[in-house]
């Protein structure tokens, strides 16, 4: 292969030799130092071989002296496809410059994608690549990927694991954020007790550890305790020897009501679209844009949709070139009435989207008791929900004034 | 009296044997042929002193002292020097011919 293009660097002749002593004339051809290859014998005791261009021109004496006939059947290399083409010099002068472009480009950061986020928005983490000096158009040689992964995980408590590799002219940043653990996860050692949240009855109690102080069909008030996390030992005289600490842990579920009013005008004001819009082609290189043709909408109000895209060589090798079309279409507002089946189907709507929100917090709805009305010429919806949900919050334990020879122990 | 013929082989010998005690490569010291072959589809020669004949069925390669014929079916030369020659094709026999 080397061999092969090294000689086609330099110009390669096929050529058809004709005569009786085309042996002696390749026996001292070789011994001047020329070279033959794919020799084919052909019909009529000729011969086909490529020699190099630079034979050729040492090879008149021993033809004459061989009386072999010479003659050149084709070319091939650099050299005849640099004079066929010495009219093209600009062609060929953009493809080098092309070429140069694209490898120039290939050393920098085109495009940064993250990977795992759910938690921490990508816009928080490109912010924060921005502050290390990570952004677009920044070359591959200036990022650290190991102290890039090591201070993600440093700086973002949510994050426990990072990667950040490159991929083409993509910088991938990928990570695993901590999962949610039940019930708050009180990680310090202060010992907590469980009061009410809001205003609920409770229906059911189920204590893991603390000493509870209601029971089911109990009604309670926001900030009533409900679970202490203190425990009284009592001497055989019925005093208070010492308190034991361990951190109230229990599910109260309590029936509760939320109150939910919602108003709705039926007169609405939505844009709607005429149907006349303009469209603009769009390319841009780094900073420079270009939007074709450059004319501009003389509409009121219009909506402007853009489908823009960056070019990608193959998979990964992203470019700083990005183009698309820009639509601008003309919006007129108009104003309605909605009838009332369309008003109860919007109520209807918004109620379950209200109710869907209780459920993804863990509330669960057993009734519902919505009505609507007309007023002053507006739909009001109004009701109660009854649902029932774990009531319970997490305060610090009151500690009681020591008193002399009354012992104090906190239970891990 | 020794004539010259015999004398040139009795010189011929003697290095034959010098390079065999000595372990020395005869294809440099010698000035033999090198043959290399895969299976019956490539030969390469390396020592050569020229073509002599060539055609499809029959190829007639010059040593130092001998010819070797090589005989054989759509016999082509892939590559041809002053130091090396490459041989492919059917190849059905080679001899050394003095």
């Amino acid at each position: 292969m080397i061999d092969r293009l090294y000689r086609l660097m330099f110009g390669v002749l096929i050529v058809r030799l004709r005569g009786r002593n085309i042996a002696r004339l390749l026996n001292l051809c070789a011994r001047s130092g020329m070279e033959f290859w794919d020799m084919e014998y052909l019909d009529g005791g000729q011969m086909r071989m490529r020699m190099h261009l630079r034979d050729v021109y040492d090879l008149a004496p021993f033809l004459r002296k061989t009386r072999v006939g010479f003659a050149v059947e084709a070319r091939e290399g650099l050299p005849f496809f640099l004079r066929r083409y010495r009219a093209r010099k600009v062609c060929v002068l953009v493809v080098l410059a092309m070429t140069f472009a694209v490898a120039a480009l290939s050393m920098r950061i085109w495009r940064i994608e993250v990977i795992g986020n759910s938690a921490i928005g990508e816009q928080t983490i490109l912010n924060y690549l921005d502050e290390k000096n990570i952004s677009y158009g920044v070359k591959k040689s200036a990022i650290d990927n190991d102290a890039l992964e090591l201070s993600l995980r440093q700086d973002f408590d949510g994050i426990i694991w990072a990667s950040v590799y490159e991929q083409g002219t993509k910088l991938v940043v990928s990570f695993q954020e901590k999962l949610a653990t039940a019930g708050g996860g009180n990680t310090d050692q202060t010992c907590m007790d469980l009061v009410a949240a809001k205003d609920a009855t409770v229906l059911k109690i189920v204590t893991r550890s603390g000493v509870p102080l209601v029971k089911a069909g109990d009604t309670v008030k926001a900030g009533d305790p409900l679970v202490l996390g203190r425990q009284e030992i009592l001497s055989d005289d019925e005093q208070v020897r010492e308190y034991y600490y361990k951190s109230a842990d229990a599910d109260v579920i309590a029936a509760v009501v939320y109150s939910y009013e919602d108003w709705i005008n039926p007169k609405v004001f939505s844009s709607r679209a005429t149907g006349n819009e303009t469209r603009q082609f769009y390319v841009s290189v780094g900073n420079w844009q270009l939007r074709f043709p450059p004319i501009f909408a003389d509409y009121d109000d219009y909506e402007t949709l853009e489908d823009i895209r960056q070019l990608v060589l193959m998979d990964s090798f992203y470019l700083p070139v990005h183009f698309g079309k820009i639509r601008q279409i003309e919006q007129v507002t108009v104003e309605y009435t909605l009838s009332e089946d369309e008003v109860q189907t919007l109520a209807r709507e918004r109620l379950n989207q209200f109710l869907l929100d209780l459920e993804e917090i863990g509330v669960s709805i057993y009734d519902k008791n919505v009505m609507i009305e007309m007023v002053d010429g507006q739909y009001h919806i109004f009701g109660e929900i009854s649902a029932q949900e774990n009531i319970t919050r997490a305060v610090p334990t009151e500690m009681p004034p020591q008193a002399a020879g009354e012992e104090h122990a906190v239970q891990e | 009296m020794k004539s010259q013929g015999e004398h040139s082989a009795k010189k011929k010998k003697d290095a034959e044997r010098y390079v065999d005690i000595f372990g020395l490569p005869k294809d440099l010291v010698l000035g033999m042929p090198l043959l290399s072959m895969t299976g019956n589809r490539f030969l390469c020669i390396t020592n050569h002193r020229g073509i002599r004949q060539y055609s499809r069925e029959l190829i007639v390669v010059s040593a130092k002292t001998y010819a070797i014929q090589i005989v054989g079916r759509e016999l082509y030369i892939p590559k041809y020097s002053a130091s090396q020659l490459e041989i492919t094709g059917y190849l059905e026999g080679i001899t050394f011919v003095p």
